[in-house]
């Protein structure tokens, strides 16, 4: 039983604006399989919000599908979440509320259970009552990446999540997403255009050329964690996915 | 913001009860210096004013007037806003809705003073008719611009979750609009406030707005004229300072960062 968790066959996308039309995807087709963790990798515009929002089920393609467990995505499934590049929680609610918001079935305790384990997972003990506006930028996308992981989701889409935050905050994110990966299991499948982001936390780099979009390599990412990142190992992947992008190694 | 605000607090009143004497003194020696016998001084102000008490009619007319506004403005509140969530979320009552809308919008409240009359009569319901005239549709406009204007990541989000129909309405689309909404309560309650003066010096026999044209009617008694213009303010003053209040509701401070 090899079935992949998530089968892209043959994805094609096509803006059509007034007169203007753009191809963003041309024949996109690839595989994850049950926890893995792929990150997407490709220049600004290239298309990767587009594909992760039509594996999402938030947009629909101009040909091709998208299969999870077998099945034909037709839209967004609670148990795949998708963690946005910004403002994804809401900020009338407080983190507590954030976190708790795909848990409303459940008994309260049981609730309360889950969402003060995911709150202390994320570093965020004490801001339970807070409020978005009163947290700084990496204490949003923790609330956001706490929300989506209460739900017990089988995969996470996440959309450049760290993009928006420093460097240092961007770093300790990646050590904790991996601590979660590595505990949980869950497949994810992340979009950057940050090549040492790619390799620290991915099983798996897809690279995709520019506009119009294909996969223009895959690239395993065998590496041992937690990832040394001036082993000659890492630094091998590196070269080689600079070289792939055309990326000066040397400035 | 904060540094503004905690700055000098002395200066904060001083200065505008300084301005305020300033004014009113000017305004004395204007009148004194022209001899001009309707236009009243502000002591003949304040002792209108002490008459208005006395008679009983200042509390009287106040009352009339809020009323007129309260139930107006409510009225156009709980109409409106629904009007307008629906209008800014069903695309399709927002194409048949939408241009009879911005038809009657632009018609001052004032120009429907002959139907509500010939409608209405000289009752309450004519000034209630005027000011949810006057709310009603800058109401329903900025509700449906606000639900216009909802990330649509926060509706992705919730739909995400499972979020949807009803509870999607009332998780994420009424609270993502509610500071939109809340600023245009209290633009409109100021507005409402205009209108009832205006309505009431038509339209009625009671309120501020009769006051004003009854004491100028009934003997060129500007003395009163003034005293219930400085009423009207007053209490303009104090509705708009309870509305401001509202965006210090925690759940909505995020609405209003740096307003
Ligand atoms: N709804 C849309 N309508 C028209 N064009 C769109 C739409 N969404 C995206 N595009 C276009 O598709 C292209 C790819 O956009 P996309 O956001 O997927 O790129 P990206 O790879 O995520 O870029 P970045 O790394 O900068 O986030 C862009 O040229 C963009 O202009
Ligand atoms: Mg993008």
């Amino acid at each position: 039983m090899d079935r992949p968790k998530i089968d892209v066959r043959d994805l094609w996308k096509r803006f059509d604006g007034q007169g203007t039309s753009i191809e963003v995807l041309s024949g996109v087709s690839f595989q994850v399989h049950d926890g893995e963790f792929v990150c997407f990798l490709g220049p600004s515009g290239s298309g990767k919000t587009t594909l992760l929002q039509i594996i999402g089920g938030f947009d629909a393609p101009s040909r091709g599908e998208v299969l999870v467990d077998g099945e034909v995505v037709a839209g967004p499934h609670p148990k795949r979440i998708f963690v946005f590049q910004e403002s994804g929680i809401f900020p009338w609610l407080q983190v507590r509320q954030n976190i708790g918001l795909g848990l409303g079935e459940l008994p309260p305790l049981e609730r309360k259970r889950i969402v003060s384990h995911y709150i202390e997972m994320v570093g965020l003990s004490g801001f339970e009552a807070a409020y978005p506006h009163e947290l700084s930028g990496g204490m949003k996308q923790r609330v956001q990446v706490a929300r989506a992981l209460a739900v017990n989701p089988d995969v996470l889409y996440m959309d450049e999540p760290f993009g928006a935050l420093d460097s240092l905050t961007r770093l300790k994110m990646r050590a904790e997403l991996v601590r979660i990966w590595e505990r949980e299991r869950r497949t994810i499948l992340f979009v950057t255009h940050d090549i040492d982001e790619a390799i620290q936390l991915a099983t798996t780099v897809i690279v995709f050329t520019p506009r119009p979009t294909r996969i223009q390599t895959v690239i395993e990412v065998p590496l041992p964690r937690p990832r040394d990142l001036e082993s000659p190992a890492y630094l091998a992947i590196k070269e080689q996915i600079c070289q792939e992008m055309g990326v000066p190694l040397r400035i | 913001m904060r540094e503004r605000t905690t700055g000098n607090v002395l200066f904060r009143i001083v200065s505008p009860v300084a301005v305020s004497g300033l004014l009113v003194a000017l305004w004395w020696i204007a009148v004194s210096m022209t001899r001009d016998s309707i236009m009243p001084t502000p002591l003949q102000v304040a002792l209108g004013f002490g008459e208005l008490v006395q008679k009983g009619l200042l509390v009287k007319y106040t009352v009339a007037s809020l009323f007129r506004v309260t139930w107006g403005y409510l009225l156009a509140l709980s109409l409106g806003v629904p009007l307008g969530l629906a209008l800014g979320w069903f695309a399709p009552v927002s194409i048949a809705v939408n241009p009879i809308i911005q038809l009657l919008r632009p018609i001052s409240p004032i120009a429907w003073t002959p139907l509500a009359i010939l409608w209405f009569g000289v009752s309450d319901l004519s000034p209630i008719f005027l000011i949810f005239l006057s709310t009603f549709f800058p109401v329903v406009v900025a509700s449906a611009a606000a639900v216009g204007q909802i990330n649509r990541v926060y509706v992705r989000s919730a739909i995400n979750f499972g979020i949807s129909g009803y509870a999607l309405f009332r998780k994420v689309i009424l609270p993502a609009s509610v500071p939109q909404i809340l600023t245009a309560m209290r633009v409109a309650l100021g507005v409402a406030w205009l209108v009832v003066v205006a309505a009431e010096m038509i339209a009625v026999n009671s309120g501020l707005g009769f006051l004003i044209i009854d004491s100028r009617n009934a003997g060129n008694r500007y003395d009163l004229v003034v005293a219930g213009m400085v009423i009207i303010g007053l209490i303009g003053l104090v509705l708009d300072l309870a509305m401001r209040q509202l965006r210090r509701i925690k759940e909505f401070e995020w609405g209003f960062l740096g307003g």
